[in-house]
């Protein structure tokens, strides 16, 4: 069955080529006249940068009811593309030839191209996250894990009240308190692979043929932990993931728009 | 756990906001966080479990239901908590860093704009420059830097800013170094009046001008839409729609040489007298194919004309000053004589005074010897010195040998008109008129030379020295004696070479070669405005003399005025004044071969009146020897799916494109050093 297209993607989508139309012809009009089209491109294209760093002041004005985050970032990724292909009407090709306009432009097809990472990770990972059946907050993830890691132990320290035998107590210590101290496989995690599975299946449960059924029914018990613990592992990594790419995308914006206001006052001082 | 639901229940969980700028330093090693976390400047906020209260006289456990709530042993007497742990080093959130990158991204921007935004100069990074300059404008302004076209790049902050919200003017900087033959800011630099002013806009030069692309970058680029942004007249290309070319396309002026081709072609080169000198290849044999570029231009008189009209032109002397009639002999013949010497006819009648006197006896005064009073009785009998006067008879009372004896002036001539130019005279043909300025100029010959007419000559022009260039003091000063004798001058020798040379009555020159430079700079003063038309018409005269340069060379006035300045045409060349057009031979002679191909588009025209647009100044009344060339013959190649046709092809937008003289006088005299960029 296909996706149903959101409603506000075909509105912005459409608002967005309908405004790069009419941009695109005005610019050629003013060409053709003798005029100078790039005032006009280039102040909408200070504004549209403008606009898409609102997203990230929204973020900041939770508290206020701007609309929906999945709107604004419809909205962000349409201008985004927007902005590109204004971009390319401003300056009349693909690379300028002005060392600092080189640096602009680079920093602006860099901010553009993380973008472009950061929507596809925003489309990737969330439903590998939402397969794990459980949901947490990114910020809670190591509260949790030592939560699991505490919750196991209790479990080790039960089964050799219980039973007298050091067999779990020896398998923790020496092979699951590894895998319990902190994420693990996270490689395996971010690119879908199933390491952790494997490596508790394997290595992880191999003192089970050894136990009696008491050990063996807390050793499972365990095991569940384990399972648990995998799950948050991929929450870690990939909503590490997902909120690190920001690392790359706000800096290269906060240079862009920089880059961008002192080439505005160059150009009014210089030639406007 | 991470199942419960309930987990986040305000009761129940510790709930770590994503905006917080700290978290607990426990997270480091994986370590459970504890309940308080850190405070919002990044202190641990764990050290204790609770902030114990006291409530009357008794400390109270605070310890929040989350985290297990009262504890057993409760607070310290002292108030404090009991239950203490070991600080943490708080970690800054996610958040917190990106935060902190966005910052260090900004000043990392904000340092390097303050470093090098500023830098004026090459190969650094010049933040103010949007690209490399063409090589042009690179080469002259390298010196002076950006200043060279903005004004503002070195002003101070607050002209900065004065700037940002102030107009700019790029263009007027630009007429700094270019010139054009109208204002630098109307439309083709044409001046409009009345309407047409109050219709055309003001131009930019970066209207169409964009610098800054690379140092070979197009800055001249202009589309066809854009010429039709102003041009009423609107069609889609040359082959669609583009007027047809007028019916005296593109000769609309007169050439600068009165070279008739039918006549050449049809006439002398078939006669058998010429049939030998006529053009083996036809035009190219005249017109230098190797050259082209807008016109062909024509070989030199010597490779060209010579080899007919070479000897016509030292036949054409140049006649300065011919001795006119006198009525009366207005020369001292003593004075003249001592000056000169006396003259062959003088010569003769001493010989036989002396013979008569040794045969006299001599009459001796009482003081003289006898040879003194021999030479007195010469002297007297020459009329160098006067008779001791004797007893008067009453018929001879009034008497001198001159009255005795009537003047017959050894001249017929009238004053010519250069010479009355020269001597300010009225009337050339009027002795009483010219014979004192004339008798003035004679003497000045005699005691001075060529000085004489020099000094007449520099107070009408101040060329004189280049006129008379070649005139011998010698040759001035023994014509000058011969005239005041009342004789014809006898020269020693014909001038075979040419110069200045005089014949019996007058003083002439003979030109040397095809432009030489005496003719030239006297048919040059004949143009001028101050000269009279006697004065004009006979140097002028393509009949006689020197004028004969007219015959070829045309006489135009500017603009088609009779009566305004008139120049001749020396120089070959562009005469269409078609200022908007501009055509290249070369890629055409390139593509069709030279010769013949020239009258694929110059068909000879043998109908046309070409020799009577010669006959007056205007060089707008012109009957070409070619047809017009017509729009079909360039459409048979610029067409749609053929070769290119844009406007610019043809047309150029500015009039009389130059540059200012500073240009090459800059700092240093070089070229390449950057001009003053003062504002005129």
């Amino acid at each position: 069955m296909a996706r149903k297209i959101p409603m506000s993607l075909v509105l912005f989508g459409v608002l967005a080529l309908a405004s790069f139309a009419a941009l695109f012809w005005q610019s050629r009009l003013i060409t053709v006249q003798l005029g100078d089209a790039s005032i006009l491109t280039g102040y909408t294209l200070f504004v549209t940068i403008l606009l898409l760093g609102m997203f990230n002041a929204r973020k900041k004005l939770s508290m206020i009811p701007l609309g929906r985050a999945r709107t604004w970032l419809i909205f962000h990724v349409v201008l985004g593309v927007f902005a590109l292909a204004l971009f390319w009407l401003h300056t009349g090709g693909i690379w300028p030839l002005g060392l600092y306009e080189q640096l602009l432009a680079g920093s602006f097809y860099l901010v553009s191209a993380s973008g472009v990472f950061g929507y596809l990770l925003q489309k990737a990972l969330p439903s590998r996250l939402t397969h794990t059946g459980i949901e947490i907050i990114y910020d809670r993830i190591p509260a949790e894990i030592a939560e699991i890691r505490e919750r196991a132990e209790t479990l080790v320290i039960e089964c050799t009240k219980e039973t007298g035998s050091e067999t779990v107590a020896q398998h923790y210590v020496g092979t699951l308190f590894w895998y319990f101290q902190k994420p693990r496989f996270l490689f395996a995690h971010l690119f879908g692979g199933d390491a952790a599975g494997f490596w508790l299946r394997g290595p992880g449960s191999a003192a089970r043929r050894y136990l009696n059924d008491v050990e063996k029914k807390l050793f499972d018990e365990i095991l569940d932990l384990a399972a648990l613990k995998a799950h948050v592992d991929r929450h870690y990594v990939c909503q590490g993931v997902m909120k690190k790419w920001l690392f790359l995308h706000i800096p290269l914006a906060v240079s862009v728009v920089t880059l961008a206001v002192w080439h505005l006052i160059l150009v009014n001082v210089y030639v406007l | 756990m991470i199942n419960d639901r309930d987990r986040f229940r305000q009761d129940k969980s510790p709930y770590e906001r994503p905006n917080f700028p700290f978290r607990c330093g426990r997270i480091r090693i994986w370590g459970k966080p504890c309940s308080a976390g850190p405070g919002l400047n990044g202190a641990c906020g764990g050290v204790s479990e609770c902030r114990p209260f006291k409530n009357g006289d008794r400390w109270e456990c605070r310890r929040t239901p989350s985290a297990g709530g009262a504890c057993e042993n409760g607070p310290s007497p002292d108030g404090s908590c009991c239950i203490q742990a070991p600080p943490c080093r708080p970690k800054r959130s996610l958040r917190g860093y990106r935060g902190r990158i966005g910052l260090l991204a900004f000043a990392f921007v904000v340092a390097i704009i303050a470093a090098f935004g500023f830098h004026d100069g090459a190969g650094a990074l010049d933040t103010s420059s949007p690209g490399d300059l063409s090589g042009a404008h690179a080469n002259f302004t390298q010196g002076v830097g950006c200043v060279a076209c903005h004004d503002t790049h070195d002003k101070s902050a607050s002209e900065w800013i004065q700037a940002a919200w102030t107009p700019g003017d790029l263009s007027e900087n630009c007429s700094t170094c270019h010139t054009f033959g109208g204002p630098a800011q109307t439309p083709h630099n044409k001046v409009f009046t009345g309407e047409a002013a109050l219709a055309a806009s003001k131009t930019e030069c970066v209207m169409c001008h964009t610098e800054h692309k690379g140092a070979a970058g197009e800055i001249v680029a202009m589309t066809d839409q854009q010429c039709h942004a102003c041009h009423e007249k609107k069609f889609k290309s040359f082959s669609n729609g583009h007027p047809a070319f007028s019916k005296d396309f593109p000769s609309r002026r007169r050439t600068a040489i009165a070279f008739n081709h039918t006549s050449h072609f049809d006439k002398h080169f078939q006669n058998k007298r010429f049939v030998e000198k006529a053009p083996a290849q036809r035009c190219v044999t005249c017109h230098n194919a190797a050259n082209a570029d807008r016109n062909v231009p024509v070989r030199s008189f010597e490779t060209t004309c010579a080899a007919c009209h070479e000897n016509q032109i030292a036949e054409r002397d140049l006649h300065l000053l011919t001795f006119p009639e006198l009525e009366e002999n207005p020369f001292d013949k003593a004075e003249i004589i001592a000056a000169c010497g006396p003259g062959e006819a003088d010569q003769e009648a001493a010989a036989a005074i002396v013979e008569k006197l040794a045969a006299k006896p001599i009459k001796a005064a009482a003081n003289e010897t006898k040879l003194e009073a021999r030479v007195r009785e010469m002297k007297e009998k020459l009329g160098l010195i006067e008779s001791p006067k004797k007893p008067e008879t009453t018929n001879q009372a009034n008497a001198t040998p001159q009255e005795d004896e009537e003047f017959e002036s050894v001249s017929t001539e009238t004053l010519p008109p250069l010479a009355m130019m020269l001597l300010d005279v009225e009337d050339g043909e009027d002795p009483e008129s010219y014979a004192e300025p004339v008798s003035e100029l004679v003497n000045a010959m005699i005691e001075s030379g060529d000085g004489a007419i020099l000094d007449l000559l520099s107070e009408r022009t101040d060329k004189a020295k280049q006129l008379l260039a070649g005139l011998s003091q010698e040759l001035v000063r023994s014509v000058g004696c011969a005239w005041a004798l009342n004789q014809e001058y006898e020269a020693l020798s014909e001038p075979v070479l040419g110069g200045w040379y005089a014949d019996e009555l007058s003083l002439k020159y003979k030109p040397l070669r095809h432009g030489d430079p005496v003719v030239l700079g006297w048919l040059n003063l004949a143009t001028s405005s101050d000269v009279s038309e006697d004065f004009r018409d006979q140097l002028l005269s393509s009949s006689e003399g020197a004028g004969a340069c007219a015959k070829c060379h045309s006489v135009s006035t500017e603009k088609g005025v009779s009566d305004g300045p008139r120049k001749i045409e020396w120089r070959l060349g562009a005469q269409s004044g078609q200022k908007h057009v501009r055509y290249r031979h070369k890629p055409h002679l390139n593509l069709l071969g030279p010769g013949a191909s020239c009258e694929t588009c110059h068909k000879i025209n043998p109908d046309a009146e070409f020799s009577a647009a010669f006959k007056q100044t205007d060089p707008l009344n012109y009957a070409s020897n070619f047809r017009s060339i017509e729009k079909q013959t360039c459409m048979n190649c610029h067409a749609e799916s053929k070769v290119k046709q844009e406007c610019t092809l043809c047309h150029e937008y500015h009039d009389e494109h130059g540059f200012r003289k500073k240009m090459l006088s800059g700092d240093g005299g070089s070229p390449h050093s950057a001009p003053k960029m003062t504002k005129k």
